[in-house]
Parts: C-alpha cells; structure tokens; sequence
C-alpha cells in the first residue's frame, strides 16, 4: 500500500483494519449477529440470549485470536532479526514443539509416572509454565547452535531436527498414556481458539501485553542487530544482555499462546514479512506496530475463515493459517534465492 | 585529543597475535594500519572499537580508557566499517544509514531533526545521495561500502575505523574514498584509522601507518617503508619488489 506516505497513516490503517477483522469475526458465526446488534450489546441493551453469545462466545474468542497473533507475530518478527534469517519464526525453529513436549509431558506423562504432583499440574498456568518453559529450552538450545554455525539454512535444519526429535518422544508418550489422556492432548495439538476458561484468557492477554510492552525498550537494538552482532556492539548493544532478554520475552509470548491454543503455524513466520510487503517499512521501531496490528487482523481473519465454509462446524485454525502461511513462504524463496 | 594505545596485547582466548605495543594517533589525521593477512589488523580495530576484549593494555581516548565505558557511550565515540556484507535484510540505504543514530536515540524518542540532518550530511560526503531510496541488497559491492561507511559517518563519532575499505572498490571509487578519508579528518576533525594491504592506496592516503609483523607493531612514516627490504619485512616474499621510480609494488 504505496500510498500511505506517513507511519501514523500506516498506523491509522492498519489498526482500522484490526478494529474491522475484530468486529467482523463477532458478527460472524453459526448465529448471524448484526453490528446493530453489536453496537446495542455495548451500550447494555440487548436480550439475554444474543447477550450471552456476544459476551460469553464471541468476544473471549476473537480476544484469544487478536492476543494470540500479535504475540506471535512479534515474536516472529523478534527471531527474524535475531537469526537473520527471513524464514525463521516460533514455528519452524521448533519452540512450538518444545512447547508441545513440554505440554504432552504434563497431560500424558503424569498418568505414566503416577506423579503425586497430578493436582498441580491440573491447573491452567501449570500448561502455560510447561509451554513457556519448554518454548524456552528450545529457543536457547536453537540460539547455541546459531553461534556455532553461521549457515543461517543449518540453523533452519537445527530448528526441524529438534521438532523431529520432541515429535519423537511426544509419540512414544501417546503410546503409553491412556484413551482419555491422549484425547486431551490431541485436542490440544490441534490449535484452537475456542473453550478457554476465564482465567486462562485472563492469563493470556496479561502476559501477552506485558510481553509486547517488553519488547518496546529494545527496538532499537534489535535495529542495530539486523547488520549482525558485531555492527550491533560497535553501536552500542550490550549482546549477551539484549539477546537474553529478547530470548526470554519470545519464549514467553510463544509459551502463554501456545499453552492455550496449541502450537499454531505460520502466523509468527508469514505475518511479518506481509507486514513488510503491506506497509514498506524495515526499521523495528515502524514495523513493530504494523506488525502487531498486522499480527492480530489476519488471526482474525483466520478465525473468521474457520467459522465460514459449513455451518455450525468449525475448521481447525492451524489448517486455515498453513493455507496462508505455506504460500507465503513459497513466495519468499522463490523472491530472493538466498534466503 | 588522541588515541593512545598502551602496552596493548591482542588476540583470542587460546591465540596471541602480537607482544604488546603502544601507539599514539592524533585527531584530525589518517592513519593506516599495513600487513600480512592474518596478522592482526582487523583483531586490533574489533579491539578498539570494543568489540573485541583485549588480552592486555588498554585503549585511551582523549583520558578515557575505552572500556570502562558502557557499550552506548563508546558507541558515541568510536564507530567501524567491517569487511564483508552483512545481511541487512529488506532495508532501504536510506534505513541503513539511518541504523548509525541508533546509539544516540533512547527507544521512546522519534528521529529528530538532528538525525535526519547527519544522516543527510553522511550520505552526502560519501556520495550515497543517487541511490538512497534503493534496497540494500540492489547495490553493487563498491556501492554498499560506501554506504556503509556513510553508516558510520552518520553514527557521528570523532573515531572512524575502517577494515579494508578498499575491498571491492574500482579505481574511481578508490579515489572517492580517498577524498571522503581526508575531508573527514582533515575539516571534521576525526581520527581515521583503516586497516589494509594496498599498498598504493595507503601511499595516497596516510603520512604514518602501524607496521604489522610477526616482530611487532610499530607506528613508522610513510617514507620509512617506502624500499623493497622493508616491503619485504612486511610482506615476505621473494617475488615482491618497491619500484621506487613507479612509487609502487611490482611482482617479478
């Protein structure tokens, strides 16, 4: 969109759009609402049936989805920069596997071991520590082999090797657990947006705000770090610290939106790089908004899409995200060859 | 104001690259730093610019040493050109010239007026003005470098470092350098110190340059290297001779 000249247009823009998508997707569902409707519902006049669809289905919904893609559309964006690598994102670097073992251990495990910790780990922020805790390991553990080798593309297959790996041993765990255990966990994998609870929503948008705030101070180092670690010292990054800090505050958003959704694909990899195409901005400080606002129209979007083709059946969200995401990362290695 | 280097040792954890040295540049002239490859050259101006630890000695600026500084605070005085291409992603030059503010904005604080005037300034002195609205990546080698260099420029600091500037530049471009390297020392008042093994270039452009052998590194004058035994203790081989007629390198 060549024509938005200035940031605060671009802005302007992209956040109608988000206002839109969001509107939109509570509309829009096996119950028709109209924005009438809508509009009455905020004002506090509307009848209790219609109400309780807004409040209690529609609106924590197209919540989880506006939270979930802006978190890990920023997320994507941060890992991006931080590999220089154009292709990586929460996704295919493995973290949501990480986030996946570290969750199929939770539900499946503990009837294996017989934990007597059972009732803690019943408890929803007990998915979201294992989720973040294991998006973290993952992370570190891709970021290591990062410095080792400077191939970005070895990095890549690093990043496939470990989800492989935490695929393999999440596999051997269904084997063992039990019907009820496995469905749990299958439900899980399979990413969705709907079923949660109060204070599991309350949880998400918390730490994904207090997440997307953290990144803010960092901005510009993470501008510096496009040329690499060494440009990014000569102006003024301290490296271990920023890059830790980055580190901690991706795995955090990966981790709390991959607890209660399950691990979605392509939104942290494709939406940057549209955010990029869409607005022609490079430098963080511009497409971190554009990004983020970018972020939570197309999971929106995607969601909007779910709810669409069959009446009163929903899509899963992951086969709607991949029908997006996978084009767009064909694009992109057909564009530049040396991704 | 000058740069003292003090009893300074560099190298790598497991590797020593040279006994230790002192030297001392002036603001307001070019410096080159000569020698083999391997030698050193970039380890000293990495050290210098912090990015590197120095084994021992230390880096002093002005009665500062430079490592008691904060990353941010020596990134305002010393600011480097590396060798290579970096990855800079879908940026603009424009964006790219503009990354050398960095270090003196704080995250909430837009471009100012300032900025927008430095960085205008340093795509000017380096010749970058043609293709400031390109993509990076569209540039060609001796391009990029120039806007690299612009980059630094821009980062407004009295100490530029540059490794190897003349990598990939034609003869056009070389002479362009040249004249960008002493109109930044020579009116802005800057101490420029650039690694290299082109020998002409360096006859163009420095009166004193740090000799780099496996014996050691001392700041001599131009003259002082200016024959074929001392090209020889620089680069030893038995195939290099100093024309002193062509005032250049000739391979026999």
């Amino acid at each position: 969109m060549r024509f938005l000249r200035t940031q605060s247009l671009k802005v302007t823009v992209a956040f109608a759009l988000l206002t839109l998508c969001f509107v939109a997707n509570i509309c829009t569902g096996s119950t028709g609402i109209s924005l009438r409707a809508v509009i009455d519902y905020i004002f506090g006049n509307t009848d209790e049936e219609l109400s309780f669809i807004i409040g209690s289905i529609r609106i924590p919904k197209a919540l989880t989805a506006l939270f979930v893609g802006m978190s890990l559309s920023a997320a994507g964006l941060v890992m991006q920069t931080l590999f220089r690598n154009r292709l990586a994102g929460p996704y295919v670097l493995g973290l949501s596997s990480g986030s996946s073992l570290a969750v199929a251990f939770l539900l499946m495990g503990n009837s294996i071991l017989q934990g007597s910790l059972s009732n803690f780990l019943n408890q929803p922020y007990a998915i979201a520590l294992a989720s973040f805790a294991g998006s973290l390991a993952v992370l570190f553990l891709v970021l290591g082999i990062a410095k080792r080798v400077a191939d970005s593309s070895t990095v890549l297959v690093a990043g496939i090797m470990i989800s492989s790996f935490a695929g393999a041993i999440t596999g051997v765990l269904s084997y063992f657990t039990t019907a009820e255990n496995l469905q749990r966990y299958t439900f899980w994998s399979m990413g969705s947006l709907a079923n949660l609870t109060g204070i599991e929503l309350l949880i998400l948008v918390v730490v994904s705000i207090v997440g997307l705030l953290l990144f803010l101070p960092k901005l510009g180092a993470l501008d510096s770090l496009i040329l690499g670690d060494q440009y990014a010292q000569s102006m003024g990054v301290a490296l271990q610290q920023a890059r830790f800090y980055l580190i901690l505050v991706t795995a955090l958003l990966v981790g709390v939106s991959t607890a209660f959704c399950g691990p979605i694909a392509f939104v942290g990899l494709a939406v940057p790089h549209l955010s990029r195409q869409l607005y022609s901005v490079n430098t963080h400080q511009k497409l971190f908004p554009l990004t983020v606002a970018t972020g939570g129209t197309i999971m929106l979007l995607a969601d909007l899409l779910c709810k669409l083709p069959i009446e009163g059946w929903n899509l899963p969200i992951n086969a709607v995200t991949s029908l997006i995401g996978a084009p767009v990362v064909m694009y992109l290695i057909l564009k530049n060859r040396n991704v | 104001m000058e740069l003292r280097l003090e009893n300074l040792v560099i190298g790598f954890e497991k590797k020593q690259l040279n006994e230790l040295f002192s030297a001392n540049f002036k603001a307001g002239n070019v410096y080159a730093i000569l020698g083999q490859n391997g030698i050193g050259k970039s380890t000293l101006l990495k050290t210098i610019a912090g990015i590197l630890e120095p084994i021992g000695g230390s880096c002093i600026w002005d009665g500062t040493n430079l490592k008691q500084l904060t990353p941010e605070q020596r990134a305002k005085e010393v600011a480097i050109v590396l060798t290579g291409r970096p990855f800079v992603a879908d940026l603009t030059v424009e964006e790219l010239i503009g990354l050398g503010r960095n270090p003196h904005k704080s995250w909430f604080y837009k471009e100012s007026a300032t900025d927008r005037a430095l960085c205008h300034e340093a795509a000017t002195i380096c010749n970058c003005l043609p293709f400031l609205n390109k993509k990076a990546v569209e540039l060609s080698d001796g391009q990029f470098q120039l806007v690299m260099l612009a980059r630094a420029v821009a980062q407004d600091t009295p100490i530029l470092l540059l490794d190897e500037p003349t990598t990939h530049l034609d003869p056009a471009k070389k002479s362009e350098l040249l004249f960008i390297l002493h109109k930044l020392a020579y009116e802005k008042g800057k101490l420029v110190l650039f690694s290299t093994h082109d020998v002409e270039f360096m006859f163009e452009a420095v009166k004193e340059v740090l000799v780099c052998t496996s014996d050691g590194f001392k700041l001599e004058h131009i003259d002082a290297i200016k024959d074929t035994a001392a090209i020889n203790r620089i680069f030893p081989s038995k195939f290099l001779t100093y024309s002193e007629k062509l005032q250049q390198l000739k391979y026999r």
